[in-house]
């Protein structure tokens, strides 16, 4: 399963990217909001992980603009941000973001979360 | 020209070359460091990634150059920004085994202070226990800066032998450094929150025991509540606000009373009956209606205003005073009632 990672600061990504290789998906990364949405419209995606505050387009854009187009409305999207004020949560949660994780963060919660969101939304049998 | 002439412009000509000199080289090191640090880093961040996902880690061995050891603090302390539980512990361990820890304690003892500083700093990020001797000296450091940042870095570790003298370093610079001296606290709220106790006591500076107040208002310590209570019959009017807007946060029941007595005691300064009012409307206790009703009649425009809010927040009760300011005569109160209840 191939996993988005979307975040300005190249430690945050490194963080996350190893969490997630090392618990078995694939990773690709995008360093502002204009590549990821590149990224998530071109790719087969799992899973969205992106950072709130990112130049160019920040994380709240980014995910409208996604839930605007058929392909990726329903994609699973992490945001991550510094601020974990409840305007800013609820402003997350109200454009269709799973989980809102505020920084700092554990990678490993990050992963387990992601784990559950994808289980849920796995086509049943 | 005369030679007096030729000599002065030959010599500002060979100064103009030196500094141009020295300009291109230091730019030339600097961005040599810069390519050697591009690719160092990719292996320190692997390093770190590796130890962080790994169940079981080897020990990590000290980087061999200076450069490395530099940048793995550099990318350590990125990361450790970022994390938060076991994976933030684990980056402190890889730390304290390449040895990084132990050169940061060294250097809280270099001759220069911004070196001493900046080590200071870097422990405040790194939270390690090894580290509480070192920067328990740090407190009696000559520089004001590098006390301050020791007690915050101790602060953040939260071990209970150094408190007393991390108060003592807040208390002494409260007055001159309040942001550094609340960091101090606030820290000490989030690790050691019994120990807030202390800053509040009256042997404390005035500006202490207010940063102190706040904090604990701030952090919602519902088990300094009785100490907040006290603080309202301090005749510091500063304090008494500041206790009376942290019982409103944590929203103690039994200041009640307390809280409405402040808003009869006519010496007291016009902020401190603001506060209390504030905090009856964040407590919400219906008895407070009779009071608050009074104060919406008040001439100052800023208690009226608070007091109605403060209504709005009072249920049915306080919504009945509302109506009834908005059929009465007084334009203020009116006004005051009709945007409380938008």
């Amino acid at each position: 399963m191939k996993i988005l990672v979307a975040d300005d600061a190249r430690t945050v990504r490194r963080l996350v990217s190893s969490r997630l290789i090392a618990d078995g998906y694939e990773v690709i990364e995008a360093e502002d909001g204009e590549q990821a949405l590149g990224l998530a419209r071109s790719e087969q995606l799992a899973a969205v992980v992106l950072d709130k505050v990112m130049p160019k387009i920040d994380g709240f854009e980014v995910v409208r603009q996604l839930r605007q187009q058929d392909a990726t409305r329903d994609l699973p999207i992490i945001m991550l941000t510094e601020r974990s004020g409840e305007d800013d949560v609820l402003g997350g949660l109200g454009l269709g973001v799973e989980a809102y994780m505020p920084k700092p963060f554990s990678p490993r919660e990050l992963s387990a979360r992601l784990q559950r969101i994808l289980a849920k939304s796995a086509p049943s049998l | 020209m005369n030679s007096g002439l030729l000599w002065a412009t030959t010599g500002l000509a060979a100064l103009a070359l030196l500094l141009v000199t020295m300009i291109v080289v230091m730019r030339a090191f600097a961005d040599r460091r810069l390519r050697r640090d591009a690719k160092l880093r990719p292996e320190i961040e692997l390093r770190i990634v590796e130890h962080l996902a790994l169940d079981d880690p080897e020990p990590s061995d000290r980087p061999q150059s200076r450069a490395a050891r530099r940048l793995l603090l550099l990318v350590a302390l990125e990361a450790l920004g970022e994390l938060r539980g076991a994976e933030r512990q684990r980056v402190t361990e890889l730390l304290e085994q390449a040895g990084t820890v132990a050169d940061l304690k060294s250097r809280l003892l270099s001759w220069r202070w911004k070196r001493r500083l900046e080590a200071a700093e870097a422990l405040v990020e790194v939270r390690s226990q090894g580290t509480v001797d070192a920067l328990v000296a740090g407190l009696f450091d000559r520089k004001q800066s590098v006390r301050l940042t020791c007690a915050g870095a101790l602060a953040e570790l939260g071990d209970q032998g150094p408190i007393p003298a991390v108060i003592a370093v807040a208390d002494e610079e409260a007055a001159e450094q309040p942001g550094a001296a609340a960091a101090i606290l606030l820290a000490l709220g989030r690790r050691a929150r019994l120990s807030l106790s202390t800053a509040l006591e009256p042997g404390h500076s005035p500006e202490l025991r207010r940063l102190a107040a706040a904090v604990i208002g701030e952090l919602h310590i519902s088990d300094h509540a009785e100490l907040l209570l006290e603080s309202l019959d301090s005749p510091d009017d500063e304090l008494v606000a500041r206790g009376a807007r942290g019982l409103g946060a944590i929203g103690d029941v039994d200041a009640v009373q307390r809280l409405l007595g402040l808003l009869d005691e006519p010496d007291r300064a016009w902020f401190v009956r603001l506060a209390s009012i504030g905090a009856l409307g964040q407590i919400g206790d219906s008895s407070a209606v009779k009071a608050l009703e009074r104060e919406l009649y008040s001439d100052n425009w800023y208690l009226a205003e608070k007091s109605a809010a403060a209504l709005r927040q009072l249920g049915a009760a306080g919504q009945t005073a509302l109506n009834g300011a908005l059929g009465s005569q007084n334009l203020e109160a009116r006004g005051h009632a009709a945007v409380a209840m938008q």
